[in-house]
């Protein structure tokens, strides 16, 4: 084997054979994209997960009631070397000496907030505001005691002094449900105020910011496993937005997906522009095999060369990925809905690194297995056709080994293995319905070859002959334009149910503490206002107690619905199921039921509780025992909506007869809120405001980082695929250079061959469009169907809008390459021979 | 030097097999020169990719210089090749992305020879093209290719040149030249020439003839012709 003269021969072909930059410009961009999207999944996946940190205090929290958590009860489950900080969240009555407000108090140490920031205003640090017994209070309290900063208040037994106000917590663990207005103390000066008697409904946390922020979960699992006994509960920041959670998978099974369209998108490109150049090479490997070369060696030339090019085009693909999103990060703010914090990814650069050399290996294989086939003896005959070459047995097998390995390796990487697996299996059932298409759609263009116009037939036989460039140019760019034109309809299908989980008019401010007696008049107030009231609802705080008749301490309850056990829970009743829901099981009571107590139950917390429609639930209600049977269960609820939800809906009834109040939603605008806000505070004073839009704007900030996430990577899809489409064209102009010089030698003129390649582009570009459509939105159905669980939603723009591109694109270059292949000289390709 | 024992070839076509050569047996002493004549389609091209161990017979065997190259695996053929054999296409087949200076070195570089390129230019300058080393074939005329193609051929120093119508692509002035150039230099080197040609005038130029027709050797009425 004579490699020097083997690297030397790369070099000299390398040197005129500028169609080799398709193969590293696919790699570039196939890996560049693969890289980018691996790294933009991480960091945006990274950044919920921050988020999720910061909305709950901590990366984990441990969370008791009635008493604190002892230094020997953390002891063998915080680790070491994280950082703690301990909060206690307790309802209470703030006074001054004319009025009083129930407030939802938290009690902070020194180390609070471990993630996020408080803001104040006047601004200042935390230690500073609750230094000597200061208190911050949220403005509605200043508003409702009609006092100010500086202003002496009183909680319990204690003396505070109003030091600022609050204006954003970034832990708004109370959420949507907690009792009152925030206020903050020192953690040390709760003692003094004589409010955490032993058996109070106070809440003990402990946060923890973990060194290694990246394992929460296995963190609360060893803890549960240290503490298996523990008073207090475990939970990690990973799992504690139920609402978003199933969102964050959807978006992780899109990046999957669309990551695996790049991949698959760059494949077809370096397939492509390999077969183009071994096709081009056939005569020059036979002739160096008829010179005295070996099979292997002459075999292994062109493999060096295109190894040596894939090592490039990897190479700078990687380059590139890593650059990619520290490339977004420099759009100009405004551009993109959220700036995402760009660095590198390590594992998502190797993995696409793997995954490009072995996607280059199995698509490059067969095609140059096929060409060492070719028999030098074909120089005798007049050349030789690649797609006349069968590879050998051997050769096949090892194409099929490699895309095993590629599939293995993919499914590995990928987020959701079974997802990858299903995609690539239904990219495969797809690859094979498109090849029988294309297959049928050349025998049309053949029998209307018979019966054309006599300039037609050339282009029409062009198209319909057997092993040409067709077959591999229609299916490399059907399956490119499909893959774009499915990313993007699914992307569609994403954006669709995330503008469903925004609530169409967001409950901007809820009320606690209507008295029954005053409900008319808080409607009339709040019409008067010019806003509106969403939902009112009748609310008492009660405690489960017993489970199907056995107390809660001995049922075994799942951990997604530990926390609705503990503590008092807010409950309501109603004649109506909700709007807009199905019950997942049993029936709603009838309007005029008065019979014993029958509840409605949510879905998750039946399945956690091991109840079914027909068992009770046992309730303390104000000192009472209240024993329901179960008559309903219905849908989890999407706490991430912003409406008022309550777990337990009663009949109406014996309950009602309880003490209760009334809680309201009410959407009124932001500039008109103060005005609303002054006058219920005189006309109702015990009304008691809680203002929920940092609560839900903190769900919209995730929700808009989950859209720039689908526009990014369809973004990267989108010009990954768009090589493809040029290597798709860089293989048919190859072809029709040559038929170019043989047409005009025979007399054609320029407009005869414009004609000519014209039809032969529209005819190719017609049905790969035709291919793709039926790929694409087949695709992006049976994906929303069986992968991400949504309703499918047909947009026919975004489909049409991205093939017509793609077409656009096509006979755009297709043109411009037709001017100057009519323009050259007929004289140096006929001499070439 | 050449042997071939009832040699047949068939090619495999969609349509069905195909019988290219139907018993060849013939004999070419060493140094000397022969012309294959026969109308198209006659196998002779074929017979000649079987001399050059491009292809294996189908049937029966073929001995240059005593080694049966019809038995030897491809790698073995390769190699055979890059000793013995020079070949001069009708269509050159020079590499396009190649100089001529370069597609003269191939074979001496294929055989490791480190002065390939010395090699290569004297070979050129001898069939006259000293002037065009670093052209490449699309740039140059039909003639000038099959010039660079016949120093190809010769470079190695072969002790079998085959040369499938060495002149059919040229003009009668340039074809006349170029069958000087071949001749003498095959004759300088001492090796021994197998031509296929249409040309009548060419085929006189060998120490004899043999005609083919339907993938046979049959016998001729010119005392050069020989058959089987």
């Amino acid at each position: 084997m004579n490699w020097r003269l083997a690297t030397r021969l790369v070099w000299r072909d390398l040197r005129a054979s500028p169609q080799l930059l398709w193969i590293v410009a696919a790699l570039v961009l196939g890996v560049a994209t693969f890289a980018a999207v691996g790294t933009a999944r991480q960091v945006v996946l990274e950044t919920l997960q921050r988020d999720a940190a910061v909305l709950m205090g901590g990366d984990a929290r441990l969370r008791a009631t009635g008493a604190p958590i002892t230094p020997e009860e953390k002891a063998g489950v915080v680790p070491d070397d994280a950082r703690t900080s301990d909060i206690v969240s307790v309802n209470t009555i703030l006074k001054t000496d004319t009025a009083d407000v129930t407030v939802a108090l938290k009690g902070v140490d020194g180390a609070y907030p471990l993630y996020g920031e408080l803001r104040l205003d006047p601004p200042m640090p935390v230690s500073d505001a609750l230094w000597d017994r200061g208190i911050i209070v949220a403005p509605g309290v200043l508003t409702r005691l009609g006092v100010e900063v500086g202003d002496p208040v009183r909680i319990g037994d204690a003396d505070f002094t109003i030091r600022t106000t609050l204006v954003a917590e970034p832990d708004r663990t109370g959420g949507v449900f907690q009792i009152g207005p925030r206020v903050i103390v020192a953690l040390d000066d709760l003692a003094a105020t004589g409010i955490l008697r032993e058996g109070s409904v106070a809440r003990y946390q402990t946060r923890i910011a973990l060194a290694d922020t990246s394992d929460r979960d296995g963190f609360v699992e060893k803890a549960r496993r240290a503490a298996p006994d523990a008073r207090f509960e475990v939970r990690s920041a990973s799992a504690a937005q139920p609402g978003l959670e199933g969102l964050i998978d959807r978006l992780a099974t899109f990046l999957t997906l669309s990551s695996l369209a790049a991949l698959a998108t760059g494949g077809l490109a370096v397939a492509l522009a390999a077969r183009t150049h071994l096709a081009g090479k056939l005569t020059a490997m036979a002739t160096l095999r008829a010179l005295g070369g070996r099979p292997g060696w002459v075999a292994g030339l062109y493999g060096l060369q295109l190894a040596l090019l894939g090592a490039l085009g990897l190479g700078l693909g990687i380059i590139l990925g890593a650059l990619m999103p520290f490339g977004l990060a420099l759009l100009p703010p405004g551009l993109l809905p959220v700036q995402l914090e760009p660095r590198i990814v390590p594992q998502a650069l190797f993995a696409a690194a793997a995954i490009g050399a072995l996607v280059l290996a199995c698509f490059v294989w067969l095609p140059l297995a096929g060409a060492r086939a070719v028999s030098p003896a074909s120089l005798f005959r007049g050349g030789t056709d690649l797609a006349d070459a069968k590879p050998p047995r051997r050769d096949r097998l090892i194409a099929l080994g490699l895309a095993i390995a590629l599939t293995a390796l993919v499914i590995a990487v990928a987020d959701d293995g079974r997802l990858a697996a299903t995609v690539l299996l239904a990219l495969a059932g797809g690859t094979a319905v498109l090849v029988g298409l294309v297959l049928a759609l050349q025998r049309l263009a053949g029998a209307l070859a018979g019966v054309a116009p006599p300039r037609l037939r050339l282009p029409l036989r062009e198209l319909a002959r057997p092993g040409g460039e067709t077959t591999p140019t229609v299916l490399a760019l059907a399956l490119g334009l499909g893959l774009l034109a499915m990313v993007a309809q699914t992307g569609q299908v994403i954006d669709r149910e995330l503008d469903a989980r925004v609530p169409a008019r967001a409950p901007s401010t809820i009320f606690i503490d209507i008295q029954p007696d005053m409900r008319e008049r808080f409607e009339t107030i709040v019409q008067d206002a010019g806003a509106e009231v969403l939902q009112l609802a009748p609310y008492l705080r009660a405690r489960l107690v017993r489970i199907a008749g056995v107390p809660v301490a001995e049922v075994e309850i799942g951990e997604e619905a530990a926390w609705s056990v503990r503590g008092d829970r807010g409950i309501t009743w109603s004649a109506e199921p909700p709007a807009d829901e199905r019950l997942v099981a049993g029936r709603w009571w009838s309007d005029d039921y008065r019979g014993p107590p029958l509840v409605a139950i949510e879905d998750e917390a039946a399945t956690a509780y091991g109840v079914d429609v027909g068992d009770t639930l046992t309730f303390n209600v104000l000192g009472r025992l209240v024993e329901a049977e179960i008559a309903a269960i219905r849908p989890e609820i999407d706490w991430s909506r912003g409406r008022l939800e309550f777990l337990f809906t009663f009949s109406p009834g014996l309950i009602d007869q309880a003490p209760h109040s009334v809680i309201a939603s009410v959407d009124v605008a932001l500039d008109e809120r103060p005005a609303l806000l002054a006058t219920l505070s005189d006309a109702l004073p015990t009304v008691t405001p809680l203002l929920i839009d940092e609560t839900l704007a903190a769900a919209s900030a995730v929700l808009d980082r989950i859209r720039a996430a689908v526009l990014v990577v369809a973004g990267l899809s989108l010009v990954s695929g768009l090589v493809v489409l040029a290597a798709s064209l860089a293989a048919v102009r190859t072809r029709q250079r040559r038929a170019a010089a043989i047409l005009k030698a025979l007399g054609a003129g320029r407009r005869d061959l414009v004609r000519t390649f014209l039809v032969e582009h529209a005819g190719l570009g017609a049905l790969a469009g035709l291919a793709a459509l039926v790929l694409g939105i087949a695709g992006a159905w049976l994906i929303a169907a069986f992968a991400l669980g949504l309703p499918f939603v047909f947009a026919p723009f975004t489909a049409l809008g991205i093939i017509g591109l793609g077409l656009a694109l096509t006979t755009l270059t297709g043109l411009l390459g037709l001017a100057r292949l009519a323009a050259q000289s007929a004289q140096p390709l006929l001499r070439a021979g | 030097m050449i042997r071939a024992e009832d040699v047949h070839l068939t090619l495999r076509a969609q349509s069905g097999p195909v019988n290219v050569l139907r018993g060849i047996d013939l004999e070419v002493a060493a140094g000397s020169s022969i012309g294959v004549v026969g109308p198209s389609g006659s196998g002779k091209s074929s017979l000649l990719a079987l001399l050059a161990g491009l292809e294996r017979p189908t049937h029966g065997r073929i001995f240059v210089d005593g080694v049966e190259i019809s038995a030897l695996n491809e790698n073995e053929r390769a190699d055979w090749r890059r000793r013995e054999l020079g070949i001069l296409f009708q269509s050159f087949h020079l590499i396009s992305t190649l100089t001529a200076l370069e597609n003269v070195a191939v074979p001496l570089e294929l055989a490791g020879d480190w002065a390939a390129d010395a090699h290569a230019r004297e070979a050129l300058d001898a069939v006259g093209l000293g002037h065009r080393l670093d052209h490449r074939p699309t740039q140059l005329s039909g003639g000038e290719q099959q010039r660079v193609a016949l120093a190809r051929a010769l470079v190695a120093k072969p002790r079998l040149v085959l040369a499938d119508e060495p002149t059919g692509n040229l003009d009668g002035d340039t074809a006349s030249h170029m069958a000087d150039l071949l001749f003498s230099a095959v004759a300088e080197a001492g090796a021994t020439l197998l031509l296929i040609t249409h040309d009548p005038a060419l085929a006189a130029r060998c120490d004899r003839i043999a005609q083919m027709a339907n993938g046979k050797l049959v016998q001729a009425p010119s005392p050069r012709v020989e058959a089987a």
